[in-house]
């Protein structure tokens, strides 16, 4: 498919719509998936399409397609989505900013170039990773090495045209003594393939796994909790991002609304979401609607300096976007999302320095916390018990409920073992009080 | 290619024999590499596309102005005084799929989807809370007939205010009654997940090794059935299998796990469970998934509960199989204090562990009711529905706020 973009955007406008943006994605995939400690599957796959956001009035139309003979029948009916729609006095105009940033490491040619032979070599590496645990073995597991090239253009004069590239992979372990089992799962991501070891994946799941066999009970108890990395990541996720959403603020559903500028966490956590980062996952020279990325401090020492933004919502706010416009995929039109959202908070010896508490690796059902009140309630997975500044016995089953805009303010400590998670950068923190059920 | 898979998709129609030649040349490859077991496909019959629902109103002969309407009308149903935002969701689909094998299967069918959702706000002196419903079927426009969207609405409304004034939840363990929506999500979650075959044999179910065994209560039982015209319906898998209704568990003894082609080629069992998101490979997944009919009441129940909780809705949940432990989210409860259902309690979860719950189902309902849902497994998202009456759980571990 070769996609003519000038054409989209001058058939949209000869629709006549007052204003048009076309976004353009195509991604090459290679997979390998892996069952129990052998590979089940190579996948190869292209997804492409295009999708047009026509403006009509201030109303906004969208449509997309992946087909390059129905791309005149998408600008018509973005335009005709638009023009049914009632006229939004409050719409501005899209982006209009040409200059951009460069930023560095989101293209690897060896990641582009990898084959399949080559992906497969790299998954038998994540395997074996986990075959030298005794008692264990893989469940499941999956490589990913994708190649995107992606175009922005508006009738602003926008165009920016980019080729990144991402790889990721994930292994599952169980492990198995007696008639018990337990399970645990370690996963990478970079720009690079050749900065993922596969053989460290494989070796930290499956040593999870292992020590998690043998669980003891815990009562119930108010007590030190270490969230690691991806439990962090996960409630964070789930908790807090939708509430910095400046169109979640100004709908009225936001807990953050009327707190800029107010401390909602412990004073020595900064948080900032950063567009720029080198080799990040979620860094670009623009966001997905052309607005040039930036850093963002969105918490600085404990106070809240600005809500995410994307052109429409700034401009409600008479501010300029955060570069905050997200797109998953082409048939949607953006959403207010994070970049590389990084927590930093000074870091120490949190495990040493904890006489008694948990230390909780992964979560499950974070997705089912209310993201409005931020109020969970969750399940933790290979959980240990923290005694006399060391992790000893695996728990059983360990539920803990709480609010995220308290546990922001019981933040104690964090480790230095900061982790990648792909939108989310963070290390291990340290909550005090926390219940336990 | 003996024991692996080689996928290509592509959306070039015109490349379909280029993309044939590189799933070969994919699975070869891999299968090289690989010390995977031979793939035995079990036997299937081939497609019949029978029974499809009848749809009334075409979506697409409805006006999107008419549409519009309908959102702004639901909407403002939920405008009321103390809500501080409303956001509804209008969706229609319809998804075409056309299915062929190098057996000679050559089948296709259409299938309209179309609901809402909303979710409303409530705010009160800074603290917020939020309900949400929503009605998804697949079905014509006359889905908004049948159902009274308005009605919904406003309840849903109703439903975030009265949350401002409930109380957090006191964890712990303790009896708890489940709604119809709740157990349906605990037994897709906790049940239904362990009983996929592909878990079964990447060991990663405590079903693992327990067929004909007692699992649970004899008062459970519980099946999965595509041919149901509920969200979670299909003509014919994406195999190309015909739907059949297949029993999980028959009076806490489990008796079937559900297959693809390759896991019952492999495990023996009918294979019509297979399901794919797009193009995606297909794997084992769940269709329309219940607790079947009991006969105590509700009344019963809370007769049986001197100090408890009754669990309703559900923000979902999820379960790891392997371990057996789940955790899912009630939208909200009601605190049972000797017998009586008393103050209303907010974000309350439920976890434990399947076996020992499903031990514990000490009484089951005979209302049984049916929501739509989506599922998602290995990055793949489906339509399904779960189901069930209510049920009494003797012990269950409730997390809560409060």
């Amino acid at each position: 498919m070769n996609l003519n973009l000038e054409e989209s955007l001058a058939l949209a406008k000869r629709a006549g719509a007052d204003e048009v943006e076309v976004y353009a994605v195509s991604t090459r995939s290679i997979g390998i998936e892996i069952k129990r400690d052998t590979i089940e599957l190579a996948l190869e796959g292209i997804v492409q399409g295009l999708g047009i956001r026509a403006i009509v009035n201030g109303a906004v139309g969208y449509a997309s397609t992946n087909r390059e003979e129905r791309i005149s029948d998408a600008a018509t009916l973005a335009v005709k989505t638009a023009k049914i729609r009632k006229s939004n006095p409050k719409w501005k105009e899209l982006p209009s900013n040409t200059e951009h940033p460069t930023v560095k490491g989101l293209y690897d040619k060896k990641t582009e170039d990898s084959s399949v032979e080559d992906c497969i070599n790299h998954a038998l590496e994540l395997i074996r990773g986990a075959a030298g645990t005794i008692e264990t073995h893989p469940v499941t597991g999956k490589l990913t090495c994708t190649t995107t090239e992606h175009e922005i253009l508006n009738t602003n004069n926008v165009s920016k045209r980019e080729k990144t590239t991402a790889a990721d992979a994930f292994i599952e372990t169980i492990s198995t003594r007696g008639g018990q089992t337990a399970t645990a799962y370690d996963f990478e991501v970079s720009r690079e393939i050749g900065k993922i070891n596969f053989h460290r994946i494989g070796k930290n799941a499956a040593e999870l796994s292992r020590r998690s066999l043998g669980p003891t009970k815990v009562l119930p108890e108010t007590t030190t909790v270490l969230l690691q990395p991806m439990a962090v990541a996960d409630l964070i996720e789930h908790t807090f991002i939708s509430a910095l959403s400046a169109e979640n603020v100004q709908k009225n559903r936001s807990n953050l609304k009327g707190k800029l500028q107010t401390e909602i966490a412990k004073e020595e956590l900064t948080v900032i979401d950063d567009g720029l980062m080198t080799g990040g996952l979620r860094s670009a020279a623009t966001d997905d609607e052309g607005t040039p990325s930036q850093r963002t401090r969105v918490i600085e020492d404990g106070v809240l300096q600005t809500y995410l933004y994307d052109k429409y919502t700034a401009d409600q706010d008479e501010t300029m976007s955060t570069a905050n416009a997200i797109r998953y995929t082409y048939n949607q039109t953006p959403v207010i999302s994070t970049r590389n959202f990084t927590i930093q908070y000074p870091d120490s010896r949190v495990i040493e320095e904890t006489d008694e508490g948990v230390i909780i690796h992964t979560l499950i059902g974070a997705h089912t916390a209310n993201p409005i009140t931020g109020d969970f309630s969750v399940e933790a997975r290979n959980s240990f018990i923290i005694r006399g500044g060391e992790i000893t016995e695996p728990i059983k089953t360990l539920m803990i409920p709480g609010n995220i805009f308290g546990l922001l303010q019981n933040i104690s400590g964090a480790g230095s073992d900061v982790k990648n998670l792909g939108s989310i950068i963070t290390p291990t923190l340290r909550i005090e009080n926390m219940k336990i059920v | 290619m003996g024991g692996t898979w080689g996928l290509v998709t592509t959306e070039d129609l015109d490349g379909t024999r280029e993309a044939c030649k590189e799933a070969v040349r994919l699975a070869h490859t891999a299968g090289e590499r690989s010390t995977r077991d031979r793939i035995e496909l079990a036997p299937i019959e081939k497609p019949v596309v029978k029974n499809l629902p009848r749809i009334r109103v075409d979506p697409e002969d409805i006006d999107i102005e008419e549409k519009i309407q309908l959102v702004r009308e639901i909407s403002k149903s939920a405008q009321k005084p103390g809500i501080s935002s409303v956001h509804t969701v209008y969706a229609e689909s319809e998804v075409s799929v056309e299915y062929r094998n190098s057996d000679g299967v050559e089948a296709g069918y259409t299938l309209p989807r179309i609901g809402f959702s909303i979710t409303a706000v409530a705010r009160e002196n800074g603290n917020y809370q939020a309900a949400r419903e929503s009605c998804f079927a697949i079905s014509g426009f006359e889905l908004f007939e049948r159902k009274d969207p308005l009605a919904i609405a406003s309840k849903t409304a109703d439903t975030a205010k009265s949350l401002l004034h409930a109380e957090g939840a006191r964890g712990g363990v303790m009896p708890v009654i489940l709604d119809p929506e709740l157990a349906g999500v605990f037994i897709h979650e906790a049940v239904g997940h362990a009983a996929e075959a592909d878990h079964v044999l990447e060991g990663d179910s405590v079903f693992s090794g327990r067929l004909n065994t007692k699992v649970g209560s004899p008062l459970v039982t519980v099946h999965d059935d595509p041919t149901l015209h509920e969200y979670g319906y299909y003509p014919f898998d994406d195999e190309g299998a015909m739907p059949k209704r297949t029993v999980v568990i028959e009076n806490g003894v489990l008796k079937n796990y559900l297959h693809n082609r390759e896991t019952a080629g492999k495990l023996g069992g009918v294979s019509c469970n297979a399901r794919a998101q797009g193009y995606s490979p297909p794997i084992v997944r769940m269709s329309n998934t219940y607790i079947d009919n009991g006969d105590s009441t509700f009344e019963e129940m809370l007769e049986d509960i001197e100090c408890g909780v009754y669990l309703i809705g559900s923000r979902g949940g999820q379960v790891d199989p392997g371990d057996g432990i789940f955790q899912f989210n009630a939208e909200r409860g009601y605190l049972i204090e000797d017998h009586e259902q008393k103050a209303l309690l907010k974000d309350v979860s439920l976890s434990g562990n399947i076996l020992e719950i499903l031990n514990e189902v000490v009484a089951v309902g005979s209302d049984l009711k049916m929501h739509p849902g989506q599922c998602g497994k290995a990055g793949q998202v489906v339509p399904v529905s779960d189901g069930s009456p209510h049920i009494l759980v003797k012990r269950a571990i409730v997390g809560g706020s409060g």
